[in-house]
């Protein structure tokens, strides 16, 4: 056994804790006030070599870190369809434990950095070249305003949130074509995106058998961004509706093959292995910065002229917080482990996020608990940190979607 | 490189442990409990045919370790017995929770050498750790126990409690105060100034937990007078004290939740099994994410140990995390075993019981957690 990174490993992880600290938490607060994508530091980012548009999991995404030797292109991603990279084979770590650091730096910006993989990770697993070719290649430069390109992928519609199986949105053949119809809502970069992928259903009796995934780009007549959400937390990542409006995509741009069975949920499935480790890598890292802000804090603040950390019912707490926060990145990291090594790990992914979500939403709750009232000005961010954690035991499947997996991996059989 | 896979030589003793547990522990564990006892049949086979205490003792004092690191080995097979029953896997002969002072710690060759040297015999002996207190828990500034040097030996004072294989051990390896401060000493069993009262435990019952009072007992001392070594001993008998329960509590996790999981599975109400309710459900993936962080902490906390490196917060973090999973879980399955958990017939009331009483001897979650606070 061996929980040690590797030197390659630690060195991506302390240039991307550099840019947490440096770049992204002085910028937390204006981003977060704004509620505006931080496409400033998304260059930075894309000229580090962090690339924004590569997958979160599996080759590329996070992986494609390459230190020192970032093509100051930004946002060039269709390299990450064919990775070169010794890092590659611990992509899902490497991606865990680079999302902490952002997380740790704000959850907002670090999902606006990693957030279009979000769509890209069902790319790189189920479409085949040319697809690849057209969802990458249109992610190439700058967009219209100067940003660099984004993606979203839209799976969640106003009815249709856990039960993904439950969604509307058609896609109805015509010749070579397929003509969608629907609304998407809560869609990560869904405003701002240049490439999405977008799930709808080719038969609404054949439940999740029928659904398939279709790359689209911005421009596509029907294709119409909707309103931008104003959010409790992570505002800095921009979450809008998508509608689809006689939308005419190439049967071509279908992703998971035109014939019946269960590839188009099977890939949404397989997606999901990969993302949720990584998105409760970041959860964890929220959790860390109210843990790291409560230290520092009772490092600082003095209750009857004694410094509050070396009172024993407050060190007894923050050391609680540490133990469970240490338990949730061991869960993070095997989950991340288990995907790189291609075993299957749907309950430890589960577990991984499900987790990660219930240890950083207790840290923060403590965190104000410990640091009292003073603590909670807008002048610091742990009300941030509070905020924006809420919704990590929510997207990418509730809590409860995921203890239902998990209960079901163990038994074998289906909770109702 | 991250590898969380047990390796050939830890699946190896994972594997001969687990069939050990199956087999024995889990056979004999209502009976232990109910007699609060360990059947000397199991203690032999432990002793003799496993080698649980040969395995932790070096080769150069008649043991079967070969000195490189299993501080991970160490952490399985106390895990894994632990999964069969805690109180058993504490009852094995040997130098036990005492083992680090004697193997890795103060003592000088000759004292290891003379302490360990019956423990590598087949006739199953035993030495126990006396170091928590009734008052101080781990909590060395608050001991009470006093080791004071009286003409050309030491003398010990005070009472331990609880201490595993109270009354069967032939020594104890005892923490106490100097004025200097701690001290880390070997105290005979055979004499008239040490009292042992076997004790009326929750669980563990067949772990001969009790109190042991230090009527000025002739004492010696570990290794060199050094109050400084004396006190790095101290805490890395209490670093690894606490380690070792931390498996035990992730084994007994472990335990809780499987049965537990089966429980669900074949249990019909309103013409389901009650797994498929998600009352039921949540109960078991909040149980299983538990267990498998107590799993990882305790083997992250090893392996730390194992590589030389200072585990004195991870190990106190993977003891308070793993003993609150051992008691949120065990309180859990008998939840989930509704009446039938309620009963002796079924394992899951004993392990409830254990776990509480896993809190208590390498000091409370509490202790962990200040010592793991002071370290911040």
């Amino acid at each position: 056994m061996n929980f040690e990174l590797d030197p390659m490993l630690l060195g991506v992880k302390s240039a991307v804790q550099a840019f947490a600290q440096f770049q992204i938490r002085p910028a937390a607060r204006k981003y977060d006030e704004l509620q505006e994508m931080p496409w400033d530091i998304m260059k930075k980012a894309a000229q580090m070599g962090l690339s924004v548009t590569g997958s979160m999991g599996g080759a590329g995404g996070l992986g494609e870190i390459q230190l020192g030797s970032g093509d100051g292109k930004g946002g060039d991603a269709a390299k990450a369809a064919k990775p070169k990279n010794p890092l590659a084979a611990a992509a899902n770590l490497l991606g865990a434990v680079g999302a902490e650091e952002l997380g740790w730096g704000c959850a907002g910006i670090g999902l606006a950095l990693v957030g279009s993989g979000l769509a890209a990770t069902p790319v790189q697993g189920m479409a085949n070249p040319e697809q690849k070719k057209v969802f990458f290649d249109a992610l190439k430069g700058d967009d219209e305003h100067g940003h660099p390109r984004i993606a979203a992928m839209g799976m969640t519609e106003p009815n249709s949130g856990s039960d993904i199986s439950s969604i509307k949105t058609t896609a109805v053949a015509d010749g070579d074509y397929y003509v969608l119809n629907g609304t998407k809502r809560f869609i990560t970069n869904g405003y701002s995106a240049s490439s999405f992928v977008i799930w709808a259903t080719i038969d609404p009796g054949a439940g999740r058998a029928g659904h398939r995934a279709f790359i689209i780009i911005r421009g596509t007549p029907g294709l119409v961004p909707g309103k931008k959400e104003d959010k409790l937390g992570i505002r800095a990542s921009e979450t809008a509706e998508v509608y689809l409006e006689d939308c005419r995509v190439h049967k071509d741009m279908m992703m998971g093959g035109p014939k019946g069975g269960k590839e188009g949920f099977s890939g949404a499935k397989a997606m999901f292995d990969s993302t949720r480790p990584l998105v409760g890598a970041m959860a964890l890292g929220i959790g860390r910065s109210a843990y790291d802000f409560a230290v520092d804090w009772c490092k600082k603040h003095k209750k009857a002229g004694k410094p509050l950390i070396e009172d024993r019912v407050v060190r007894e707490r923050l050391a609680r917080m540490a133990s469970r926060i240490d338990a949730a990145r061991w869960l993070v990291w095997e989950a991340a482990w288990m995907a790189d090594r291609k075993v299957t790990n749907v309950k430890e992914a589960s577990m991984a996020k499900a987790y990660a979500a219930v240890v950083s939403t207790e840290a923060c709750v403590d965190a104000i608990d410990i640091c009292g009232p003073e603590a909670l000005s807008r002048e610091f961010l742990l009300e941030k940190f509070f905020r924006d954690i809420k919704i990590y035991d929510i997207f990418e499947g509730t809590g409860q979607i995921q203890r239902r997996i998990i209960a079901r991996e163990l038994t074998g059989l289906k909770a109702q | 490189m991250v590898d969380l896979a047990l390796s050939d030589d830890e699946k190896l003793v994972q594997e001969t442990m687990a069939r050990f547990a199956r087999d024995e522990l889990r056979t004999l564990a209502t009976d232990a409990d109910r007699l609060e006892k360990a059947p000397d049949e199991i203690l032999r086979k432990g002793h003799v045919d496993l080698a649980l205490a040969a395995m932790s003792i070096p080769e150069a004092f008649g043991g079967a370790w070969d000195g490189s690191p299993h501080q991970v080995q160490l952490a399985i097979r106390l895990e894994t017995l632990g999964n069969g029953c805690a109180g058993l896997a504490l009852a094995m002969p040997g130098p036990g929770l005492a083992a680090p002072a004697l193997v890795k710690g103060i003592a000088t060759d000759d004292q290891a050498k003379k302490i360990l040297a019956p423990f590598a015999e087949d006739k199953p002996v035993w030495a126990a750790l006396a170091l928590v207190e009734a008052d101080a828990g781990a909590d060395f500034s608050a001991f009470d126990c006093v080791a004071e040097k009286s003409g050309s030996g030491w003398i010990v004072r005070g009472r331990k409690t609880p201490v595993v294989n109270a009354a069967r051990a032939q020594g104890y390896v005892v923490v106490a105060k100097a004025p200097d401060g701690l001290r880390v000493l070997w105290v005979a069993r055979e004499q008239a100034a040490v009292k042992v009262k076997e004790g009326k435990y929750v669980g563990l019952r067949a772990a001969g937990m009790g109190d042991v009072t230090f009527e000025n007992a002739v004492a010696e001392l570990l290794g060199a007078d050094d109050a400084k070594a004396h006190e790095q001993a101290a805490k890395l008998l209490l670093d690894y004290a606490r380690l070792s329960v931390a498996a035990l509590a992730a084994g007994v996790a472990k335990a809780a939740l499987d049965t537990a999981i089966e429980f669900s599975k074949t249990r019909v109400q309103f013409g389901e099994p009650i797994g498929q309710k998600q009352g039921i459900a949540f109960l078991e993936a909040d149980m299983a994410m538990e267990a498998e962080g107590a799993r990882l902490m305790v083997y992250r906390a090893a392996s730390l140990a194992a590589a030389g490196k200072n585990f004195s917060a991870s190990a106190a973090r993977a003891h308070a995390y793993a003993c609150q999973a051992a008691a949120h879980a065990t309180l859990d399955a008998v939840q989930i075993h509704g009446g039938y958990g309620f009963i002796r017939e079924y394992p899951v009331e004993k392990w409830m019981r254990d776990a509480k009483a896993l809190c208590l001897i390498a000091g409370s979650p509490g202790d962990s957690l200040q010592t793991a606070g002071a370290l911040l």
